[in-house]
């Protein structure tokens, strides 16, 4: 029976909450009260850093087992062409090698897979590759966005293409939608009445913004290494879910779950690229049935650039309606972007869901080309959206000359993110904002080449579960405990908040918490995408921890011969009035060896807003004469419900911050148009931020109970890298004067728009 | 442990003959980086430096984390694939494989490499620190201890590289500023974003006055 139950959501005084009443699910604990919790929430080392700092942590990359082969993919050359044929007899007769040879036909991009093989040694499958011969006869492709839109442009596909999605993407089904030449799409959505808005309008403002194809770049390469033992096919993953893995291999080699293995303890970053099998992962485990030999399949950083994935280009176009006292009163939104020869380029979540505007109108297409695939990155198609929709509302602050963060107060209702941007505000001192723009003046005047800017970007996000997650809890007579699920640690380090969730339920150090991930045989946990592990598996930790703690107040409670209600844990006893007794004591007076209390993420109940909000403020330093911006500060202010292990919360948010300077203002994949080649396939000519680039980040979080959860608990990871480059795109602007509209913000880009770069006379 | 702030002159030399830095850049310059792309250059250079010098396996013998390491490799292997593949030194990453991301730098004589630009054979006779020679997890080094303090690291896989590039550092310099910092781990990238925490972590290893990082 569900119990009913009054519950506090809400900021943290000094701002008003609010009670509601809830259904409390049945076997799950209240959710924590405001203010009241020993453990969480605080900070404190990840547990695993001891063997991460030390070379200890096993990557699927160091796997290593005797006999093992090393696998390498061929991969086409071309962006487009017909396969003619394959000769591997040269590969064949080398030693120790086999080969998977799906004989492909066509090839649509620069990377894309052709065979496979696997030799004893990562030298002798180059080798072994540099042997087999193909013969292309090479088609007509299209690799920009720009000409893959034109009519007439050589077709990607012959036939329409269906969506395929992955556990990076936001949750929904796929759509069907109309195909002319490369387009697919409009995709149509919005709210409110735009005709209307308009109308209602007193003037309106466009901007046109372009971004760049960025991509993930883990520092760990998709890998997979493979081992066959009798029917079961046990697997080493560098993944963001180990359980859609195992899904999808046992799909492809039609074998029930029990069947697959797969590990994942340590993944090397993934950011969204690293969901499925993947189709070297496949060719791992079937080389390996092959060989009847553990197979490693580790990418190079070039198959990783051109075939892993990316997070699409895009051209935005946003329309606003605004009354002269800055309220927006419609937004028309259209995207086109390039997934190459994959889908969802969308960017027309942040215009629908990060501020207020009453109506809005969003048309997104998909635009093929020659390219490798596209697939969710970090919040996808929101940093774009807020590029372009952020930029747009500079730019009618600068019309209707008010101050930027004035003109998105009148258009933000959002009770916490009122409160985020007050405090961002205050962190980065927006009141100088004015002072700054005149000694700006003053320095130009000087003939000095600094320019200062402050700038800022609204963040938007939402708060996905994963349904299904459960774990476990086992306590031992030794009073030795343990947690299991198969959630992978990609960075985020779930182990530690496990540890500390389960700690504070049973009254013990978080290091006594001995936390086992990344093995499908553990209970299921969530994917890594779409910032839903800490909320799907945060609470079935707590329940599990509650759980085995109240087996263990019955067994207290025959000892004290005290109701275990007045029973309370604390510091390893189990203490009521003046009698005490052991935590160890009572574990090994357990009935069973083991004592195993389980824990189910419950649906959620009611609470707060479903969304992430968040606000990010920019002071940047840029020299006008060579176009260099040093980013100097940014100060981030996010909610994430109530933060079970605050250092990891804080990690993230500058992990996101980093990646959105990288985004703003370096990465842009670089393609030739006549070859169709992607010319930065590496780290070299491919540039993401780096220490020189590091600026100093002051990551905020608001101390907010949205329940919906026992634990209050919300992700992080994508809302701290969705409003970065616009936050620094604005700082630019102030800086400079002038409105960047194209991602990378690269010096060439600065100088020209300055008017610096010298025009050369049409055919001189 | 390697102190010596400077490796000594004699060992400082570019080795003689055929490196792989070498044929990459040589290859690199006449071929141009855009037009074959950068693995294939590569695999190139590898099956070049191969096919001049012999198939055979050489013996080599080095000194890695303090204790001797012999076996016997082709001309083509580099100090990674040893470290890794054969004396399973996996601590050691390989990013990039082209010495641009820089987890796998190791300590060559003292001097902070990338271990994917040197070949074994150039390793022969020097002595080698990895990331498993710097500490262990019960037993940590300062940068190691301050790392894990700092929270420099998410998902761990630079960060044996950004250890020892730290390392270095402070061998050579004990009380490093920020921007010291900053250029040391130039050469390391990390995609999580944990630099901050390394720079913080140096800060905070440098003033407990343990001048082997």
């Amino acid at each position: 029976m569900a119990e009913e139950k009054t519950i506090e959501i809400g900021l943290a005084p000094p701002h008003p909450s609010k009670k509601i009443s809830i259904s409390l699910p049945p076997g799950d604990p209240p959710p924590y009260p405001m203010g009241q919790r020993p453990v969480t929430g605080r900070r404190r080392p990840r547990l695993d850093g001891p063997i991460k700092v030390t070379g200890r942590a096993a990557f699927t990359h160091d796997a290593r087992k005797a006999g093992m082969l090393h696998a390498c993919v061929l991969r086409s050359p071309h962006a487009h062409a017909k396969v003619l044929s394959i000769d591997t007899a040269g590969a064949e007769k080398m030693a120790g090698v086999v080969i998977e040879n799906p004989k492909k036909e066509v090839v649509r991009y620069h990377g894309e897979a052709i065979l496979a093989l696997a030799a004893p040694t990562r030298a002798a499958a180059e080798d072994a590759l540099r042997a087999v011969k193909v013969t292309y006869d090479v088609l007509p492709h299209t690799v920009s966005l720009a000409a893959a839109r034109k009519e007439g442009a050589p077709l990607v596909f012959q036939k329409a293409v269906e969506e395929k999605r992955s556990a990076g993407d936001e949750p929904g089904e796929a759509t069907k939608l109309p195909q002319t030449g490369n387009v697919r799409g409009p995709k149509n959505s919005g709210k409110g009445d735009v005709e209307k808005g308009f109308a209602e309008a007193e003037g309106t403002l466009e901007v046109v913004t372009t971004t760049a194809v960025q991509t993930h770049v883990p520092l760990e390469t998709h890998s997979l290494f493979a081992e066959w033992l009798g029917d079961t096919l046990e697997v080493q993953a560098s993944t963001q879910g180990t359980f859609s893995v195992r899904d999808e291999l046992a799909e492809v080699f039609k074998l029930s779950k029990d069947k697959v293995i797969v590990k994942a303890e340590f993944t090397g970053g993934g950011f969204g690229a690293k969901f499925g099998a993947g189709d070297y992962g496949v060719f791992a485990a079937k080389l390996a049935k092959k060989a009847g030999k553990p197979v490693l399949m580790a990418l190079d950083r070039k198959e990783e650039h051109l075939s892993a994935g990316n997070r699409p280009d895009s051209w935005n176009r946003v329309k606003l309606g605004y009354k002269k006292d800055g309220t927006i009163t419609a937004a028309d939104y259209e995207s086109f972007g390039t997934a190459g020869v994959a889908t969802g380029t969308g960017t027309g979540g942040f215009v629908k869901s990060a501020y207020g505007f009453p109506a809005v109108k969003v048309a997104e297409s998909d635009v093929f080309t020659n390219l490798g695939p596209g697939c969710a990155m970090r919040a996808p198609g929101h940093p774009q959206g807020c590029f372009a929709v952020e930029t747009a509302l500079e730019a009618l602050a600068d019309r209707l000359g008010m101050d930027p963060l004035a003109l998105r107060l009148k258009n933000d209702p959002s009770e916490v993110r009122r409160v985020e941007w007050e405090i961002g505000a205050k962190e980065i001192g927006w009141a100088r904002r004015a002072g700054i723009s005149k000694a700006n003046a003053v320095a130009a005047a000087a003939g000095s080449p600094l320019r200062r800017g402050l700038g800022c970007a609204a963040s938007i996000w939402y708060t996905f579960v994963a349904p299904g997650s459960q774990v476990i809890v086992r306590i031992h007579r030794d009073g030795s405990v343990e947690v299991e699920n198969g959630v992978q640690d990609i960075g985020g380090g779930p182990r530690t908040p496990i540890a500390m969730v389960v700690a504070e339920e049973l009254g013990l150090p978080v290091e006594k918490i001995n936390v086992k991930i990344g093995d499908s045989r553990y209970p299921f946990g969530p994917a890594s995408g779409g910032s839903v592990t800490t909320g799907s598996l945060i609470p079935a930790v707590r329940a599990a921890a509650v759980h085995a703690r109240d087996k263990l107040l019955d067994v207290a409670s025959k000892l004290l011969g005290v109701p275990a209600s007045e029973i309370a844990l604390a510091e390893g006893a189990f203490s009521a009035k003046d009698k005490s007794v052991e935590f160890r004591k009572v574990c090994s007076r357990l009935s069973g060896e083991t004592l195993v209390a389980t824990g189910d993420r419950a649906k959620d109940y009611d609470g707060a807003d479903t969304r992430l909000f968040g606000a990010q403020f920019a002071e940047v330093v840029v020299d006008v004469e060579t176009g260099v911006v040093a980013v100097k500060k940014v100060v981030a202010v996010h909610d994430c419900g109530q933060p079970v292990w605050k250092t990891g919360v804080e990690s993230q948010i500058r992990g996101g911050i980093l990646q959105g300077i990288s985004y703003a203002l370096f990465e842009e994949r670089v393609v030739d148009e006549r070859s169709g080649r992607v010319l930065n396939p590496n780290v070299e000519f491919y540039k993401i931020l780096g220490s020189k680039d590091t600026p100093e980040i002051v990551p905020l979080v608001v101390d907010f109970y949205p329940g919906k959860n026992n634990a209050h608990a919300r992700g992080i990871g994508e809302p701290a890298t969705v409003p970065t480059a616009a936050a620094v795109a604005n700082a630019i602007a102030h800086a400079t004067g002038i409105r960047p509209t194209a991602l990378p913000i690269t010096p060439a880009r600065i100088l020209d728009a300055l008017g610096k770069v010298p025009k050369r006379e049409v055919g001189a | 442990m390697a102190k010596s702030p400077e490796p000594p002159e004699e060992t400082r030399d570019e080795p003689k003959g055929v490196t792989r830095r070498g044929l990459i850049k040589g290859i690199a310059s006449v071929v141009g980086v855009a037009s074959a792309g950068a693995t294939t250059l590569l695999v190139e250079a590898r099956h070049e430096l191969q096919a001049a010098s012999g198939n055979g396996a050489i013996p080599v013998s080095l000194t890695v984390n303090g204790a001797a390491r012999t076996g016997s490799f082709e001309a083509r292997t580099t100090l990674a694939e040893a470290l890794r593949d054969a004396w399973g030194l996996t601590g050691t990453k390989v990013g990039c494989d082209r010495g641009a991301c820089g987890a796998c730098t190791v300590l060559l004589d003292g001097a902070p490499v990338n271990s994917c630009l040197t070949l074994v054979h150039d390793a022969d006779g020097r002595k080698i620190t990895t990331i498993e020679g710097l500490g262990s997890p019960e037993a940590m080094s300062p940068i190691q201890k301050a790392f894990v303090d700092a929270d420099a690291l998410q998902c761990g896989f630079c960060t044996p590289g950004m250890v020892v590039s730290c390392s270095a550092l402070l061998a050579r310099n004990s009380k490093p500023s920020e921007l010291d910092v900053k250029e040391a781990v130039s050469g390391n990238l990390c995609r999580c974003g944990t630099y901050t925490g390394v720079f913080a972590a140096c800060d905070a290893a440098a003033k407990t006055g343990v001048t082997r990082g």
